[in-house]
């Protein structure tokens, strides 16, 4: 069969399905549940794990952060891909009972098959206790 | 079968398949620290301004990050005191911003002792109409304890996505 020139990869027929691998994904991420923090804790319940392929992610995250104590407190929040943490902020609760509202945005690389990508938080200091809550977001992922 | 020149995509028995090409660009930019002082010039937060956009897209603007060791002078030397820092998004060469937030960041140690005392912020903001344009982040102290000083900025992180209208 003869093939049309300027049809390539629109042809199903000649040239074979196009792949939608090119669509931007989108997930949304929530965790309602208030998420204690001393050692390193996992915002997300379970990590996310359905990433496509090769693609870029952009990692969007809010929540509040509070603490009981009276002194000042630190928090570390972190977005991890594959057990590395890629970007932090540290955030300081400098009253006790007072939440602190805090944001996230960050690109990572192109992904490898099973890559997952988690949000964490812990306290800096030695027994120091907080907890995160209304924790939202969303990640885009991108073709490269 | 044969087939008919210009009909991609309006005929679904024989072009049933969209392409999937990508429909957004996107870039990114960690941040080193960097120190906010005065308020007679605004500062960048980022490495180098970042170019993005085009004649039929508009650029949405997403940063995070922290604030912290707010200082005063006091004879020529940094002194321990709280600041208002107002931070913005900037296009191109404006020296005013197109977006801005205040933050305050309270009383804390001199840098680089601890703690900082870290305040995060974020700032979420699309350009009005299509463009192409660079992006800066910048910031400039605006109020504080004593005599004009400033504050630093650690943990930035920029993503750009680029979207046609």
């Amino acid at each position: 069969m003869s093939k049309i020139a300027g049809l390539k990869g629109r042809s199903p027929e000649t040239y074979g399905t196009t792949k939608p691998s090119g669509l931007v994904q989108t997930q949304p991420v929530a965790n309602a549940t208030p998420v204690p923090l001393t050692n390193s804790a996992n915002l997300l319940v379970p990590v996310v794990s359905s990433l496509p392929k090769g693609f870029r992610n952009i990692i969007l995250f809010s929540g509040v952060l509070e603490t009981p104590s009276a002194g000042g407190v630190q928090v570390e929040v972190q977005i991890v891909i594959d057990s590395v943490v890629v970007y932090f902020i540290t955030v300081e609760l400098a009253t006790a009972n007072s939440p602190a509202p805090f944001g996230l945005s960050f690109e990572s690389a192109a992904l490898a098959s099973g890559s997952t990508i988690s949000i964490q938080a812990l306290t800096t200091g030695v027994g120091q206790t907080a907890t995160a809550a209304s924790g939202s977001g969303a990640i885009i992922s991108t073709p490269t | 079968m044969g087939k008919i020149a210009n009909i991609h995509n309006k005929s679904p028995e024989t072009y049933p398949e969209k392409s999937g090409q990508p429909t957004i660009f996107t870039d990114s930019r960690l941040t080193l620290p960097v120190n906010i002082f005065g308020d007679a010039f605004s500062t960048s937060l980022l490495p180098d301004v970042v170019a993005s956009g085009g004649n039929e897209a508009r650029i949405i603007v997403m940063y995070s990050g922290q604030l912290q060791w707010p200082y005063v002078l006091v004879d020529g030397s940094p002194v321990a005191g709280f600041a208002v820092i107002t931070v913005g998004i900037y296009l191109d060469t404006s020296t005013t911003p197109a977006y801005s937030i205040e933050v305050f960041v309270p009383v804390s140690n001199i840098s680089p002792a601890t703690p900082p005392q870290p305040v995060p912020f974020s700032l979420f903001w699309e350009t009005p109409s299509n463009g192409e344009h660079t992006i800066d982040i910048r910031a400039i102290w605006t109020a504080g304890t004593g005599t004009t000083a400033g504050a630093w900025s650690v943990n930035g992180s920029l993503v750009l996505i680029t979207t046609p209208v």
